[in-house]
């Protein structure tokens, strides 16, 4: 007991660690949850404005509060366009890719940031090339590939090249695959393991929140993409949701309540993917038994 | 247990890989072409027969039945015509459904599908589909200016459609909105049409009864002229610099477009011999409109007006606020101000003339017409939709029902459509003047407005404005020679 | 233990890094690469068929002037020619490097920074991280016409918020001056997402040697700077990369914008004196407005795509100095 006290620098509370960590995490907790504030207005305000009535929307101000609390408004979605429907398509479109990229990226990432082999370079830069031309200027040959493919008014397009790797996601899984250190892919080989189960059974584990990351990001992408459905879905029974946003948006007005109700009920789902996902995201890494680093 | 972590791995993703590629497969597929179905009769026929005989002998009476079974030849396929879209307005979706639904049932030949494309991606869609040689039939087009997409190849010739139709009026100004058939501005090149106006638009003058009569001014008497604007704007002005509460009238707010004045002075920007030179921009009418647009600036102060402007939603503009008295908008605005604010009262008024004697109550317009793609599969069947669809009846439902305008001369001048909302009347008349300019050289035009625009924001005085205004034409015509070799 | 075999091993890779040396080559090289292009091949097989000819094709329609569906017509260098000396072009250039430069590096400095407070052991961390990252959830479109409100001058919340602590409120999006400040803001709107990868990544930095360091006494900062910044920096390096490959075509926005009536002149279309013609917008309207021209909208691509490239491998020189992989340098092994 003596040993222990004399251990322990005797300092004035003011200046321990325990103080300033309880200061530092409260300064914290303050500064997140005035940002928060900041940051949920806007949707606050989307809320509000869903709710508004015609007459209210079109003061200047309107003001927060929607008097009456047009509940319609909501309804309206469900009646302007078949929510249900689009709802489906709009997940068929949006979860498939996500099973897709994890396939595909975990295994091209693990290529370029593991294995050494001529022409590597060359082709990452490459990789990253692809993201930087607009896809304006290359959309119309794609499309015509499709059409000749009879692909046009399916869901092919929108989901199959999700299967063949994204180079976003092959750079970003490339980059935390290089931080895993080197050491456990080599006591895997000397155990006589394959690349492909070094993959799967050492680099993926121990990726859990940046795949998760990916998969949320990709269905985000997806879920939120309007040009992809537009140009190459011609059935009104295929349509997305995105595409039923833009219902209410037409060459000479806006239906701004609607939309609003229709944006925040899109949203929700993404909220949903992204609660589940979060899980992942905190998953710490425990690395026991590398020492000398 | 190394192989069989990776083999269970391995059929999880073979099995995703499954499930992705079944559920993609059952995705609900194209709809089916509804057909027309003909039903089997049996008819039968009693035939009667008397027989008469010299001696009285008993009357035989036979009777003969005649089974006639229709024959049932299968019907053929009918072929689907597509139609690409953008209507999202609920009230013009309505009105396309309820004819297209007609269309369908009526048809023999052909069925129509409607395909709905966002306003923004309209172009991106059929052209896309136009390169890979499976084109959408139809196009209603964003612009009145089929001509133009004749030129470009994007429409099909309808010279031998249109000309041989019963349902539709020939191709001339009196029977159709006059600046719809301009070649290149309208459905015209070349003298060969390529596409027929379906909904022309329009710009005028909008004023604000109750603050007219607040001031002491007759909304009967609308502002005829420039001067008149400034005049009636003397009166209803409210407030003064820094602290405006009503604004008389503002060149630049609303529709109101630099060109549109410029054409209201009598003055074209072509009715000179170019020969491939761009239009010479530094003319002394160009000089006055913009000095006149300044005054305006000048008279409110620029701040103040674009801190007004800016206040404004889309939604709720200075007009429909009473901040506004005078405005220039366009012709499907009543229908939304309705909806805004249903017991503003609003007059209605030709856009102003230029005082000089050139003046005229010319204003601008553009609209939508239906074109049929270059390499359509079904040119016929899409003619045969496009005409049966711009038919003076159902032009005329669409008028009632929608609140806009349609291209036919014949269904305006209905005295029942004209009747059927408060600013058809100005609408029509305007329309006969909407677009006084033809556009006889395919390359473009000189941005005036740009140089206004310079000048407003205090970017150049006029002289530096046009001459760059005018180095920008050049080099803009130039470029186009360069593209077109030959045109 | 590190054995003789280890070494020889570890060696043996390393010499296979000089791809100029095929010859004398073990098996355990070409298993390697074998290996490698075998992995690879799901986005080699991809990008042939969807991304090579297209890429291939625009690059040629580059050289030409191409109105669809007329085929393209040969011009030479005439477009890359023409481009520098187009006024809208180069305000389109001047705009997209300003809104860049403005708001990449506040983009990746306030995103890491929420990242790191959303790291701490602080209560209701989900919930905090579900907030932040909320506005990224929405569409780009949905994003714009929200922000088309708030950016009201009059009654948008933002200018009212500004008044309210007696700041100046200016026009935003009707301002020339304040266009692209105000797309910066609404930049800032979307930290969360960018915040997320980071957070991501601070997952992968290892407890131990945070404690190790709390052992020896470094305190919050040092620990930051030597630790977890160090650790973090492959992911910041992605960050870098993308941002800019994404901000340089930044698109929806601007574009949403053109077709939404706002204020009382109608659209915001390219905002005052074109403040808000972004690069890709004005591509865009090359590509599919009036005149339309999709060889000039490729040659404006490529060369977006020259700059970007040029800048991105910038980037990977630079990164030897700065990025730190536990798997070894950048570029080898």
């Amino acid at each position: 007991m003596l040993v222990r006290t004399a251990m322990r620098r005797r300092v004035p509370w003011w200046r321990s660690n325990k103080f300033w960590d309880r200061v530092t995490r409260t300064a914290v907790f303050l500064a997140l949850l005035a940002g928060s504030i900041t940051y949920l207005i806007p949707l606050a305000w989307m809320l509000s404005t869903a709710l508004k009535s015609d007459a209210q929307v079109y003061q200047v101000p309107s003001g927060w509060i929607p008097k009456p609390i047009v509940w319609q408004n909501f309804e309206m979605v469900f009646t302007r366009f078949p929510f249900w429907l689009f709802l489906r398509n709009s997940l068929i479109t949006s979860v498939i890719p996500v099973i897709g990229v994890l396939l595909s990226s975990t295994v091209v990432a693990y290529a370029f940031a593991r294995l050494d082999w001529p022409g590597r370079n060359l082709l990452f830069m490459i990789l990253l090339g692809t993201m930087m031309l607009p896809e304006q200027v290359t959309f119309i040959p794609v499309y015509i590939l499709w059409s000749r493919l009879k692909a046009i008014n399916t869901f092919w397009p929108l989901v199959v090249p999700s299967f063949f790797g994204g180079a976003w996601n092959i750079f970003f899984i490339r980059q935390f695959f290089r931080t895993i250190p080197q050491e456990l892919s080599d006591a895997a080989i000397m155990d006589g393991c394959s690349h492909m189960g070094i993959l799967w059974r050492i680099m993926v584990p121990l990726s859990k929140p940046a795949l998760a990351t990916i998969a949320v990001f990709t269905f985000m992408g997806h879920w939120n993409d309007l040009w992809g459905p537009v140009i190459y879905l011609n059935d009104k029974k295929m349509y997305t949701l995105q595409i039923g946003l833009a219902f209410f948006r037409s060459e000479y007005k806006v239906d701004w309540q609607p939309l609003m109700a229709c944006s925040l009920l899109v949203l929700l789902p993404s909220i949903v993917i992204f609660f589940i996902g979060q899980k992942y995201f905190v998953q710490g890494i425990q690395l026991t038994g590398i020492s000398g680093r | 247990m190394e192989k069989r972590m990776t083999r269970r791995q391995a059929l999880g993703a073979v099995g995703g890989l499954l499930a992705s590629a079944v559920l993609v497969a059952c995705a609900p597929g194209p709809t089916p072409t509804p057909q027309v179905i003909v039903k089997e009769v049996t008819k039968v026929v009693e035939v009667e027969k008397e027989k008469v005989v010299e001696k009285p002998v008993e009357k035989v009476v036979t009777q003969v039945v005649e089974k006639v079974v229709k024959e049932t030849v299968a019907p053929p396929q009918r072929t689907k015509i597509t139609y690409l879209h953008f209507h999202s307005d609920v009230v013009r979706v309505g009105a396309q459904d309820l004819l297209v639904g007609n269309y369908n049932r009526d048809s023999l030949k052909y069925v129509v599908e409607p395909v709905f494309v966002p306003f923004g991606e309209l172009t991106q869609k059929w052209e896309a589909a136009l390169a890979s040689g499976e084109p959408f039939d139809i196009l209603l087009s964003s612009g009145m200016d089929a001509g133009r997409m004749g030129m470009e190849k994007k429409a099909l010739n309808l010279d031998a459609y249109w000309d041989a139709s019963k349902k539709l009026p020939p191709a001339t100004p009196e029977n159709w909105v006059p600046y719809t058939i301009l070649e290149l501005s309208g459905v015209v090149y070349q003298g060969k049409k390529y596409g027929v106006p379906f909904q022309p638009d329009t710009r005028f003058l909008f004023l604000d009864v109750k603050a007219f009569k607040e001031v002491g001014l007759d909304p009967e008497k609308p502002p005829v002229t420039w001067d008149d604007l400034w005049t009636y704007a003397d009166k209803l002005d409210k407030g003064k610099k820094g602290a405006w509460q009503r604004i008389g009238f503002c060149p630049v707010w609303g529709q109101s477009w630099f060109w549109m004045w410029l054409w209201s002075m009598g003055w074209c920007e072509w009715d000179q011999q170019n020969e491939f030179k761009a239009s010479v921009m530094d003319r002394p009418e160009v000089r006055e409109c913009i000095q006149w647009h300044i005054a305006w600036r000048d008279r409110y102060g620029r701040d103040d007006l674009n801190a007004l402007a800016a206040g404004f939603t889309g939604l709720v503009d200075a007009f429909i606020t009473g901040m506004n008295p005078i405005l220039v908008h366009g012709s499907w605005m009543p229908a939304r101000y309705k909806v805004v604010k249903p017991a503003f009262e609003i007059a209605y008024a030709m856009f102003p003339r230029h005082p000089g004697k050139n003046g005229r109550h010319s204003s601008w317009g553009a609209g939508h017409c239906m074109v049929i793609a270059p390499n359509s599969k079904h040119p016929d069947g899409a003619w045969d939709f496009i005409e049966w669809f711009l038919s003076a009846e159902n032009m005329k439902l669409w008028c009632t029902k929608t609140g806009t305008f349609v291209g036919r001369a014949d269904v305006m001048n209905d005295p029942d459509v004209q009747k059927a909302h408060p600013h058809y009347k100005i609408a029509f008349e305007q329309l006969k003047l909407t677009n006084p300019c033809p556009t006889p050289v395919p390359y473009p035009g000189a941005d005036y407005r740009g140089a206004m625009l310079l000048v407003w924001d205090g970017k150049a005085t006029i002289d530096e404005a046009l001459k760059q205004k005018q180095e920008e034409a050049n080099q803009a015509v130039q470029d186009w020679i360069k593209t077109h070799p030959g045109q | 233990m590190v054995v003789e075999s280890d070494l020889r091993h570890i060696g043996a890779r390393r010499a296979a890094t000089s791809t100029k040396r095929f010859l004398g080559k073990g098996p355990k090289f070409w298993r390697d690469a074998l290996t490698g292009w075998a992995m690879a091949l799901p986005w080699l097989i991809g990008f042939l068929v969807f991304t090579a000819g297209p890429m291939g094709l625009s690059f040629y329609y580059s050289f030409t002037f191409f109105n669809i569906p007329q085929p393209p017509r040969w011009m030479g260098l005439y477009n890359y020619q023409f481009l520098p000396t187009w006024v809208l072009f180069r305000k389109a250039v001047y705009n997209t490097l300003y809104y860049v430069a403005l708001s990449q590096p506040l983009a990746i400095v306030g995103s890491l920074f929420l990242a790191v407070l959303m790291n701490q052991n602080i209560p209701g961390r989900a919930a905090f991280r579900t907030i932040y990252y909320l506005p990224s959830v929405l569409s780009g479109v949905a994003t714009a016409m929200l922000w088309l409100w708030l950016l009201n001058p009059r009654s948008g919340i933002v200018n009212v918020a500004l008044r309210s602590i007696g700041l100046p409120a200016p026009n935003w999006l009707f301002d020339e001056h304040w266009a692209k400040p105000a797309l910066v803001l609404m930049r800032m709107w979307g930290l969360g997402a960018g915040a997320v990868i980071f957070l991501a990544g601070l997952q992968g930095i290892p407890e131990h040697l945070h404690e190790a360091a709390q052992i020896d006494g470094a305190g919050r900062w040092r620990r930051f700077w030597s630790i977890t910044l160090p650790m973090l920096s492959p992911t910041v390096f992605f960050q870098l990369v993308t941002g800019f490959i994404g901000a340089f075509q930044m698109f929806a926005p601007v574009y949403v914008w053109t077709q939404v009536e706002a204020g009382s002149t109608g659209t915001v279309g390219a905002g005052p004196q074109n403040s808000l013609l972004m690069y890709a917008l004005l591509l865009y309207q090359v590509a599919f407005g009036s005149g339309a021209n999709m060889g000039r909208a490729s040659a404006m691509a490529w060369m977006l795509f020259v700059f970007i490239l040029a800048l991105t491998i910038i980037q990977f020189r630079l990164a030897k100095f700065w990025v730190y992989y536990e798997a070894g340098p950048e570029g080898g092994v």
